[in-house]
Protein backbone atom coordinates (compact mmCIF):
# COMPACT_ATOMS: atom_id res chain seq x y z
CA UNK A 1 0.00 0.00 0.00
CA UNK A 2 1.02 3.73 -0.99
CA UNK A 3 2.84 5.42 2.32
CA UNK A 4 2.13 9.12 0.82
CA UNK A 5 0.69 9.98 3.96
CA UNK A 6 4.48 9.77 5.49
CA UNK A 7 4.31 13.11 3.41
CA UNK A 8 1.60 14.84 5.64
CA UNK A 9 3.19 13.78 8.84
CA UNK A 10 6.60 14.76 8.31
CA UNK A 11 9.36 12.47 9.03
CA UNK A 12 7.11 10.30 10.57
CA UNK A 13 5.25 7.42 8.84
CA UNK A 14 2.31 7.43 11.76
CA UNK A 15 -1.30 8.76 11.44
CA UNK A 16 -2.00 11.86 13.78
CA UNK A 17 -5.71 10.68 14.45
CA UNK A 18 -8.79 13.40 15.64
CA UNK A 19 -12.12 12.13 16.69
CA UNK A 20 -15.00 14.36 17.10
CA UNK A 21 -18.40 12.83 18.13
CA UNK A 22 -20.49 14.21 20.41
CA UNK A 23 -21.56 10.74 21.65
CA UNK A 24 -18.78 9.97 24.51
CA UNK A 25 -19.75 5.99 23.61
CA UNK A 26 -18.97 6.23 20.19
CA UNK A 27 -16.02 8.56 20.71
CA UNK A 28 -14.13 5.46 22.76
CA UNK A 29 -15.07 3.17 20.85
CA UNK A 30 -13.87 4.80 17.67
CA UNK A 31 -10.78 5.76 18.89
CA UNK A 32 -10.33 2.39 21.11
CA UNK A 33 -10.87 0.72 17.64
CA UNK A 34 -8.38 2.81 16.06
CA UNK A 35 -5.38 3.08 18.66
CA UNK A 36 -5.34 -1.08 17.78
CA UNK A 37 -3.69 0.25 14.60
CA UNK A 38 -0.12 -0.17 14.90
CA UNK A 39 0.38 3.11 12.87
CA UNK A 40 -2.18 5.01 14.48
CA UNK A 41 -1.55 7.71 16.76
CA UNK A 42 -5.37 9.17 18.03
CA UNK A 43 -4.50 12.62 19.36
CA UNK A 44 -7.52 14.01 20.05
CA UNK A 45 -10.76 12.60 21.20
CA UNK A 46 -13.78 15.34 21.75
CA UNK A 47 -17.20 15.24 21.78
CA UNK A 48 -17.42 19.19 20.72
CA UNK A 49 -16.79 20.56 18.01
CA UNK A 50 -15.25 23.80 19.51
CA UNK A 51 -12.58 21.87 21.63
CA UNK A 52 -11.58 19.81 18.83
CA UNK A 53 -10.91 23.11 16.67
CA UNK A 54 -9.11 24.53 20.04
CA UNK A 55 -6.87 21.45 20.54
CA UNK A 56 -6.06 21.38 16.90
CA UNK A 57 -4.79 25.04 17.15
CA UNK A 58 -1.99 23.70 19.63
CA UNK A 59 -1.54 19.76 18.28
CA UNK A 60 -1.97 19.58 14.47
CA UNK A 61 -3.27 16.24 13.26
CA UNK A 62 -3.03 14.69 9.44
CA UNK A 63 -6.67 12.97 9.57
CA UNK A 64 -10.11 14.09 11.50
CA UNK A 65 -12.99 11.87 11.76
CA UNK A 66 -15.69 13.93 12.44
CA UNK A 67 -19.66 13.68 12.91
CA UNK A 68 -22.19 15.91 11.02
CA UNK A 69 -24.89 16.10 13.02
CA UNK A 70 -23.46 17.94 16.38
CA UNK A 71 -27.07 19.80 17.52
CA UNK A 72 -26.77 22.63 20.07
CA UNK A 73 -23.30 23.11 19.02
CA UNK A 74 -21.37 25.91 18.32
CA UNK A 75 -20.88 24.67 14.60
CA UNK A 76 -21.43 21.34 13.20
CA UNK A 77 -21.88 20.45 9.23
CA UNK A 78 -21.08 22.15 6.44
CA UNK A 79 -19.77 24.96 8.83
CA UNK A 80 -17.88 23.13 11.25
CA UNK A 81 -16.20 21.56 7.90
CA UNK A 82 -15.46 25.01 6.51
CA UNK A 83 -14.02 26.21 9.39
CA UNK A 84 -11.49 23.08 9.68
CA UNK A 85 -10.43 23.22 5.93
CA UNK A 86 -9.98 27.18 6.40
CA UNK A 87 -7.87 26.77 9.70
CA UNK A 88 -6.02 23.30 8.56
CA UNK A 89 -5.99 23.52 4.65
CA UNK A 90 -3.52 20.00 4.22
CA UNK A 91 -6.53 18.03 7.15
CA UNK A 92 -7.68 14.89 6.02
CA UNK A 93 -11.45 15.60 7.34
CA UNK A 94 -13.71 11.96 7.06
CA UNK A 95 -17.19 12.27 8.07
CA UNK A 96 -18.78 10.09 9.86
CA UNK A 97 -22.43 10.69 9.92
CA UNK A 98 -25.59 8.51 10.59
CA UNK A 99 -27.31 11.17 8.68
CA UNK A 100 -28.58 10.50 5.49
CA UNK A 101 -25.81 9.78 2.62
CA UNK A 102 -27.73 11.47 0.06
CA UNK A 103 -27.92 14.82 2.01
CA UNK A 104 -24.72 14.60 4.29
CA UNK A 105 -22.26 12.95 2.01
CA UNK A 106 -22.97 15.39 -0.99
CA UNK A 107 -23.01 18.67 2.00
CA UNK A 108 -19.78 17.26 3.13
CA UNK A 109 -17.97 16.94 -0.69
CA UNK A 110 -19.25 20.40 -1.21
CA UNK A 111 -17.85 21.98 2.10
CA UNK A 112 -14.67 20.03 1.65
CA UNK A 113 -14.31 17.11 3.58
CA UNK A 114 -11.92 14.42 1.88
CA UNK A 115 -14.24 11.66 2.40
CA UNK A 116 -17.56 10.07 3.78
CA UNK A 117 -18.83 7.05 5.39
CA UNK A 118 -22.00 6.06 7.16
CA UNK A 119 -21.76 4.93 11.00
CA UNK A 120 -23.36 1.54 9.68
CA UNK A 121 -20.13 0.72 7.80
CA UNK A 122 -17.93 -1.78 10.20
CA UNK A 123 -15.16 -0.10 11.79
CA UNK A 124 -12.86 -1.98 9.85
CA UNK A 125 -13.81 0.25 6.86
CA UNK A 126 -13.46 3.30 9.02
CA UNK A 127 -9.75 2.15 8.80
CA UNK A 128 -9.77 1.62 5.06
CA UNK A 129 -11.22 4.58 4.65
CA UNK A 130 -8.37 6.25 6.65
CA UNK A 131 -5.16 4.46 4.94
CA UNK A 132 -7.08 5.32 1.16
CA UNK A 133 -7.80 8.98 2.08
CA UNK A 134 -4.03 9.10 3.34
CA UNK A 135 -2.81 6.85 0.44
CA UNK A 136 -3.53 5.74 -2.79
CA UNK A 137 -7.08 8.61 -3.07
CA UNK A 138 -5.18 11.84 -1.42
CA UNK A 139 -6.44 13.75 -3.91
CA UNK A 140 -10.21 12.21 -4.45
CA UNK A 141 -13.40 12.29 -2.15
CA UNK A 142 -14.24 9.00 -1.25
CA UNK A 143 -17.18 7.44 -0.29
CA UNK A 144 -18.69 4.10 0.88
CA UNK A 145 -20.87 2.35 -1.43
CA UNK A 146 -22.95 -1.51 -1.06
CA UNK A 147 -19.62 -2.56 1.29
CA UNK A 148 -17.08 -1.09 -0.90
CA UNK A 149 -15.33 2.64 -0.82
CA UNK A 150 -15.39 4.31 -4.17
CA UNK A 151 -14.30 8.01 -5.53
CA UNK A 152 -17.29 9.09 -7.28
CA UNK A 153 -18.40 12.10 -6.51
CA UNK A 154 -21.84 12.51 -4.45
CA UNK A 155 -24.43 13.50 -6.46
CA UNK A 156 -26.64 16.44 -5.79
CA UNK A 157 -29.07 15.53 -4.06
CA UNK A 158 -32.04 17.63 -4.92
CA UNK A 159 -30.89 20.02 -8.02
CA UNK A 160 -33.34 22.78 -6.91
CA UNK A 161 -31.83 23.88 -4.33
CA UNK A 162 -28.23 25.53 -3.58
CA UNK A 163 -25.62 23.62 -0.98
CA UNK A 164 -25.98 26.93 0.88
CA UNK A 165 -29.61 26.74 0.77
CA UNK A 166 -29.69 22.99 2.17
CA UNK A 167 -27.44 24.05 4.64
CA UNK A 168 -30.12 26.82 5.97
CA UNK A 169 -33.07 24.64 5.53
CA UNK A 170 -31.23 21.89 7.74
CA UNK A 171 -30.65 24.62 10.29
CA UNK A 172 -33.87 25.78 10.61
CA UNK A 173 -34.87 22.17 10.68
CA UNK A 174 -32.73 21.56 13.74
CA UNK A 175 -35.01 24.54 15.43
CA UNK A 176 -33.05 27.07 14.81
CA UNK A 177 -33.88 30.39 14.49
CA UNK A 178 -32.84 33.40 10.92
CA UNK A 179 -30.61 35.45 13.88
CA UNK A 180 -29.24 32.42 15.25
CA UNK A 181 -28.19 30.60 11.61
CA UNK A 182 -26.76 34.17 10.64
CA UNK A 183 -25.12 33.94 13.78
CA UNK A 184 -23.87 30.78 13.25
CA UNK A 185 -22.78 30.71 9.72
CA UNK A 186 -21.45 34.47 10.05
CA UNK A 187 -23.70 35.81 7.65
CA UNK A 188 -25.70 38.67 7.62
CA UNK A 189 -29.87 37.74 8.19
CA UNK A 190 -30.58 39.41 5.15
CA UNK A 191 -28.41 36.70 3.70
CA UNK A 192 -29.80 33.70 5.46
CA UNK A 193 -33.84 35.31 5.28
CA UNK A 194 -32.89 35.17 1.06
CA UNK A 195 -31.73 31.83 0.97
CA UNK A 196 -34.57 30.76 3.07
CA UNK A 197 -37.10 32.65 0.93
CA UNK A 198 -35.33 31.01 -2.28
CA UNK A 199 -35.78 27.67 -0.65
CA UNK A 200 -39.41 28.25 -0.08
CA UNK A 201 -39.92 29.66 -3.91
CA UNK A 202 -38.13 26.87 -5.34
CA UNK A 203 -39.76 23.72 -3.29
CA UNK A 204 -43.35 25.35 -3.85
CA UNK A 205 -43.68 26.13 0.01
CA UNK A 206 -46.19 29.03 0.13
CA UNK A 207 -45.73 29.57 4.29
CA UNK A 208 -43.51 28.60 7.59
CA UNK A 209 -46.09 25.64 8.54
CA UNK A 210 -45.55 24.11 4.55
CA UNK A 211 -41.43 24.47 5.41
CA UNK A 212 -42.28 23.25 8.13
CA UNK A 213 -43.84 19.86 7.11
CA UNK A 214 -41.04 19.57 3.89
CA UNK A 215 -38.29 19.49 6.62
CA UNK A 216 -40.06 17.52 8.74
CA UNK A 217 -40.26 15.14 6.12
CA UNK A 218 -36.65 15.15 4.41
CA UNK A 219 -34.66 15.76 7.34
CA UNK A 220 -36.41 14.65 10.35
CA UNK A 221 -36.19 10.87 10.70
CA UNK A 222 -32.63 11.12 9.44
CA UNK A 223 -30.61 13.69 12.00
CA UNK A 224 -29.65 10.81 14.28
CA UNK A 225 -26.84 10.05 15.79
CA UNK B 1 -22.59 -0.34 13.24
CA UNK B 2 -22.58 -4.27 13.93
CA UNK B 3 -24.30 -5.37 16.98
CA UNK B 4 -22.67 -5.91 20.64
CA UNK B 5 -21.74 -9.57 19.83
CA UNK B 6 -19.90 -8.30 16.79
CA UNK B 7 -18.77 -5.44 17.91
CA UNK B 8 -17.16 -6.82 21.24
CA UNK B 9 -14.51 -8.76 19.12
CA UNK B 10 -12.83 -5.68 17.93
CA UNK B 11 -11.93 -4.48 21.28
CA UNK B 12 -9.73 -7.93 22.77
CA UNK B 13 -7.99 -5.77 25.22
CA UNK B 14 -10.28 -6.91 28.68
CA UNK B 15 -9.55 -3.83 29.96
CA UNK B 16 -10.07 -1.59 26.80
CA UNK B 17 -13.46 -3.62 26.59
CA UNK B 18 -14.39 -2.93 30.26
CA UNK B 19 -13.86 0.71 29.86
CA UNK B 20 -16.14 0.52 27.06
CA UNK B 21 -18.88 -1.41 28.77
CA UNK B 22 -18.56 0.56 32.07
CA UNK B 23 -18.82 3.93 30.24
CA UNK B 24 -21.97 2.53 27.66
CA UNK B 25 -23.79 1.39 31.17
CA UNK B 26 -23.30 4.83 32.80
CA UNK B 27 -24.10 6.95 29.89
CA UNK B 28 -27.20 4.59 29.53
CA UNK B 29 -28.53 5.14 32.95
CA UNK B 30 -27.35 9.02 32.66
CA UNK B 31 -29.29 9.57 29.34
CA UNK B 32 -32.19 8.15 30.90
CA UNK B 33 -32.41 9.93 34.52
CA UNK B 34 -31.93 12.92 31.84
CA UNK B 35 -34.46 12.15 29.97
CA UNK B 36 -37.04 11.12 32.28
CA UNK B 37 -36.40 14.80 33.98
CA UNK B 38 -36.87 16.43 31.08
CA UNK B 39 -39.84 15.01 30.03
CA UNK B 40 -41.48 15.23 33.24
CA UNK B 41 -40.74 18.96 33.31
CA UNK B 42 -41.46 20.15 30.06
CA UNK B 43 -38.24 20.79 28.75
CA UNK B 44 -38.72 19.27 25.39
CA UNK B 45 -35.73 20.52 23.52
CA UNK B 46 -33.55 19.13 26.35
CA UNK B 47 -35.25 16.00 26.00
CA UNK B 48 -34.61 16.04 22.31
CA UNK B 49 -30.89 16.42 23.09
CA UNK B 50 -30.84 13.41 25.59
CA UNK B 51 -32.64 11.13 23.11
CA UNK B 52 -30.09 11.79 20.69
CA UNK B 53 -27.09 11.02 22.59
CA UNK B 54 -28.91 7.91 23.61
CA UNK B 55 -29.51 6.87 20.10
CA UNK B 56 -25.56 7.33 19.44
CA UNK B 57 -24.70 4.77 22.84
CA UNK B 58 -27.99 2.42 21.06
CA UNK B 59 -26.51 2.42 17.13
CA UNK B 60 -22.68 1.85 18.10
CA UNK B 61 -24.00 -0.87 20.86
CA UNK B 62 -26.69 -2.36 19.46
CA UNK B 63 -27.32 -2.31 15.66
CA UNK B 64 -29.85 -0.38 13.90
CA UNK B 65 -33.41 -2.66 14.68
CA UNK B 66 -33.98 -0.76 17.55
CA UNK B 67 -33.26 3.12 16.44
CA UNK B 68 -37.24 3.73 14.76
CA UNK B 69 -38.23 4.27 18.67
CA UNK B 70 -35.77 7.03 19.38
CA UNK B 71 -36.90 8.57 16.23
CA UNK B 72 -41.02 7.83 17.26
CA UNK B 73 -39.71 9.79 20.44
CA UNK B 74 -38.36 12.47 18.71
CA UNK B 75 -40.99 12.83 16.30
CA UNK B 76 -42.97 13.08 19.98
CA UNK B 77 -41.18 15.74 21.10
CA UNK B 78 -41.30 17.50 18.40
CA UNK B 79 -44.46 17.59 18.54
CA UNK B 80 -45.23 18.08 22.00
CA UNK B 81 -47.57 15.52 22.18
CA UNK B 82 -47.62 14.65 25.96
CA UNK B 83 -49.44 10.94 25.40
CA UNK B 84 -47.05 10.02 22.52
CA UNK B 85 -44.26 11.06 24.56
CA UNK B 86 -44.89 9.22 27.74
CA UNK B 87 -45.58 6.19 24.69
CA UNK B 88 -42.39 6.68 22.98
CA UNK B 89 -40.47 7.03 26.20
CA UNK B 90 -41.92 3.89 27.25
CA UNK B 91 -40.41 1.95 24.08
CA UNK B 92 -37.69 4.03 24.17
CA UNK B 93 -37.00 3.17 27.95
CA UNK B 94 -37.19 -0.83 26.93
CA UNK B 95 -34.92 -0.50 24.52
CA UNK B 96 -32.22 1.26 26.63
CA UNK B 97 -32.74 -1.31 29.46
CA UNK B 98 -33.05 -4.33 27.08
CA UNK B 99 -29.28 -3.21 25.89
CA UNK B 100 -27.89 -2.31 29.49
CA UNK B 101 -29.01 -5.41 30.67
CA UNK B 102 -26.63 -6.79 27.82
CA UNK B 103 -23.61 -4.71 28.34
CA UNK B 104 -24.20 -6.01 31.91
CA UNK B 105 -24.18 -10.14 31.06
CA UNK B 106 -21.18 -9.07 29.14
CA UNK B 107 -19.30 -7.13 31.89
CA UNK B 108 -20.05 -9.95 34.47
CA UNK B 109 -18.59 -12.50 31.70
CA UNK B 110 -14.95 -10.42 32.27
CA UNK B 111 -15.57 -10.20 35.85
CA UNK B 112 -15.87 -13.81 35.83
CA UNK B 113 -12.98 -14.91 33.37
CA UNK B 114 -10.85 -12.09 34.94
CA UNK B 115 -11.40 -13.90 38.33
CA UNK B 116 -10.97 -17.30 37.44
CA UNK B 117 -7.64 -16.63 35.42
CA UNK B 118 -6.22 -14.58 39.31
Amino acid sequence: MGRRYMLLSGSSDRVRIAILDDHPVITLGVAAYLRSQPDFDIVHTETTSEALLHKLASQPCDVAVVDFYLPRQAWDGVDFIRRLRRRHPKLIIITFSAGAPAETEYAAFRAGANGYLPKSASMPMLVEIIRAACGQYLDKFITYKNGALRTTPPAHPDTRLTAAEIEVLRQIAQGLSVTQIAARLLRSKKTISTHKRRAMKKLNLSDDLALALYLNEKFDQKTGP
Amino acid sequence: MPHLDALLPLYPDPAIRRALLEQALAQIHADLADMRQAIHADHHADARQYVHRAKGTASFLGGSDSLPAFDQLTAALKAQHRAHIELAFAAVEAVLLQLAAKLQTQLDKLHHTAGEQA
